[in-house]
């Protein structure tokens, strides 16, 4: 195999055993990498219904084909397990030298399995893979205990780790890397922290045998050009993803006062505009050119490296127009280990709760002091509320109530943009692999322009077409989609660096038919696990939150829109029918052949029963 | 007797302001949004009339807020 290095390596945290599995090429060729070995992994592997928390739960830290090699923001990794979030499928993806290293030291993934009686951490160092003491670690935030790991081992290694969130399982927890690049916010540190795996370290000192590399390091080097010479490269290195406050701000998306509006009467304070004006630097992810993480003081005169998504739902998500706080409580996060979108949701999802009378506690919109001190108790699960905002919106609204305003699909919350006037995005959110996330379907920025209030089929061709693109492409090949989705770096390119690195001479088509696999193959494992664990599956698994339909906007130049409870089930119709579902959204049969997943499709006919 | 237009993100880079003001009572928007923006994008970009969705063969009136904004990939 070429481009592949052929190796994943197996930890056994129970045994304190490592194997090194060369696993056979269809799997390369069937799943590609990431987000399909992982899914893969975590359907032949996993017993059906386990706890997420439980040492039988299996945790996959996976990269690509061109993932390290010099190319375009190839420096990321996905991490996936069975979420304790959502009980179903959850990944989510990290830029990290963690992800190069790994690379370098020959393997393309690692897969952890069972739980360590004490605090560990691994150590891979090319061929031999080590598991060391952690109990100095345990309980230190992210940055100190990274700063550690890497005094330890050597400047140029690559950690991803956990801090107090996920050693206390808060079940949105993330794993963490070079002091605030994050993933996996469906709760993949609270699976580490249930090991009681801290970190995994890599240093390595190969380089994946290219199939051309003359081919690749020229395809590498012009797409790095390419990339300097878009017309939105400029502006996107002084903003960032910081720009979309103001984009999402005029197209009245912006996530204000828990989802309730779209406009945020102090948007001007925290936006890309405002970051610019206390702008003191930027960092991100290895072999990047466009890095977009913006970095200004906060509050405390601490650094803080600020995102869209963090500001969004940190800021006016909760009322709050102070950007040197909101930096604060993202800071804070990124020290915690946990999901800076997760936690605004919760923190929106209690400010409303409270207006309700459902908590005594008494929280105010934009009341920093009240929102910082709940932001600690659920990043540390302390204290009674705090302990059952922990453990996610679907858990908390079921028990306090409030299940109208919870603002998740899935037991995934919400990422950074309204939908009260999208149903394509609402349809996103609704049938993402993962959960309410943007990652996979952003569909909003065309919707704009395709009958923004309109329940079309296109919406959900689009859809698709962009969870091909962005879920299936991007996740496998693990490079990030931002210099093609944000400065319009052409898919072309991704393909030929894939083929030069492999040697074969796959279209984007032969891409899509992958992702659709994979694709699949998540949807019948969250069936698979939603069944074994006594649950029952609908179609409503599929629907955006309530409170979209039930309560219009009631500011800004869109005010009184909602959406419509029968016309958004039409739409979800046209994606079941364009991706070969049933009127359950489960896979049919015949769909299950032709992706090559029979045996997928044995078993879920004698759990559910399909349809031809 | 105005229109107002207002670029954003790095649309405001490549015509060299952030806003315009036409003379007119009416236009279709096509007309009054500077050309460079349409030969680099082919027409394909984010066009809201008073903050609403709008279409660049809409027709604005004086008074008239036209926001031009390019898409954007959401991270």
């Amino acid at each position: 195999m070429k481009g592949w290095n052929g190796k994943i390596l197996w930890v056994d945290l129970t045994s304190k055993k490592t194997k090194v599995w060369d696993y056979p090429v269809e799997l390369a060729h069937n799943y590609v990498g990431g987000r399909g070995f992982a899914i893969k992994i975590l359907w032949d592997h996993l017993k059906p219904g386990v706890d997420p928390l439980s040492p039988q739960n299996i945790i996959v830290f996976a990269t690509g084909p061109i993932t390290g090699l010099p190319g375009p923001s190839t420096g990321k990794m996905v991490i996936a397990s069975k979420s304790p979030l959502t009980h179903g499928y959850g990944d989510g993806n990290v830029g990290t030298r963690a992800a190069v290293m790994m690379r370098k030291a020959g393997y393309d993934a690692v897969v952890v399995e069972g739980a360590s009686d004490k605090p560990v951490y691994i150590l891979v160092e090319d061929s031999k893979a080590d598991i060391i003491p952690a109990e100095d670690l345990w309980g230190l935030d992210t940055f100190e205990a990274e700063r550690k790991l890497l005094e330890r081992h050597g400047k140029t290694s690559g950690a991803v780790l956990i801090g107090p969130s996920g050693e206390r399982m808060v079940r949105f927890a993330t794993v963490m890397s070079q002091e605030g690049r994050a993933g996996g916010r469906t709760g993949m540190g609270a699976v580490m922290g249930s090991k009681n795996l801290k970190a995994i370290v890599f240093r390595g000192s190969g380089t994946p045998e290219m199939a051309d590399p003359e081919e690749y390091g020229r395809l590498a080097s012009s797409s790095y050009r390419e990339i300097k010479h878009k017309p939105a490269y400029s502006f996107w290195m002084r903003q960032g993803t910081m720009m979309a406050i103001q984009w999402s701000q005029e197209n009245s998306v912006l996530p204000t006062y828990n989802f309730s509006e779209g406009v945020f009467e102090e948007s001007e304070n925290i936006n890309g505009f405002a970051m610019e004006k206390m702008k003191i630097g930027q960092r991100g992810c290895p072999n990047c050119n466009m890095v977009c993480g913006n970095m200004i003081k906060d509050d405390e005169g601490e650094v803080v490296e600020l995102d869209y998504e963090n500001v969004a739902l940190l800021g006016s998500n909760l009322g709050l127009g102070d950007l040197r706080k909101v930096a604060r409580l993202n800071r804070l996060a990124d020290m915690w280990g946990v999901d800076t979108i997760g936690l605004g949701a919760a923190i929106g999802f209690a400010i409303e709760a409270s207006q309700n009378g459902l908590i005594g506690e008494r929280i105010e919109w934009g009341d920093f002091s009240a929102i910082l001190s709940l932001a600690e108790d659920i990043s540390l699960s302390r204290g009674e509320l705090g302990g059952i905002l922990a453990k996610g919106l679907k858990y908390a609204s079921e028990k306090l109530g409030g299940e109208k305003f919870a603002m998740h699909v899935k037991g995934l919350s919400i990422t950074g943009y309204d939908c009260h006037a999208a149903p394509g995005m609402a349809l996103s959110y609704g049938v993402s692999p993962i959960g309410a996330h943007h990652k996979d379907a952003w569909v909003i920025s065309w919707e704009t322009q395709h009958g923004r209030f309109e329940y079309s089929r296109d919406k959900a061709e689009k859809v698709l077409e962009l969870q091909r693109i962005r879920g299936g492409f991007f996740e496998t090949m693990v490079a990030c989609r931002l210099p093609w989705v944000e400065v319009g770096l052409e898919l072309d390119w991704y393909v030929r660096l894939f083929n030069a690195a492999t040697g074969l001479s796959w279209s984007l088509e032969d891409h899509f038919r992958i992702a659709d696999r994979i694709l699949t193959l998540i949807r019948a494992f969250w069936i698979r696990e939603y069944l074994a664990e006594g649950k029952g599956w609908s179609r409503k698994m599929d629907y955006p939150p309530r409170k979209w339909f039930e309560k219009p906007l009631t500011k800004g130049p869109l005010k009184g829109a909602r959406l419509d409870p029968l016309k958004y089930d039409k739409l979800l119709g046209y994606y079941y029918s364009l991706v070969g579902w049933d009127h359950r959204g489960i896979p049919r049969r015949t769909t299950l052949e032709r992706l090559g997943l029979e045996d997928v499709a044995n078993i879920l006919e004698d759990m559910v029963g399909l349809v031809d | 007797m105005s229109i107002k237009i207002m670029y954003f993100g790095y649309f405001s880079d490549i015509v060299g302001k952030k806003k315009d003001i036409v003379n007119a009572e009416k236009a279709r928007i096509r007309e009054i949004v500077d050309k460079r923006i349409l030969k680099l994008t082919g027409g394909d970009f984010v066009v809201l009339v008073n903050g609403v969705p709008s279409r660049l063969d809409s027709f604005v009136k004086s008074g008239d807020e036209v926001k031009v904004l390019p898409h954007m990939g959401g991270g």
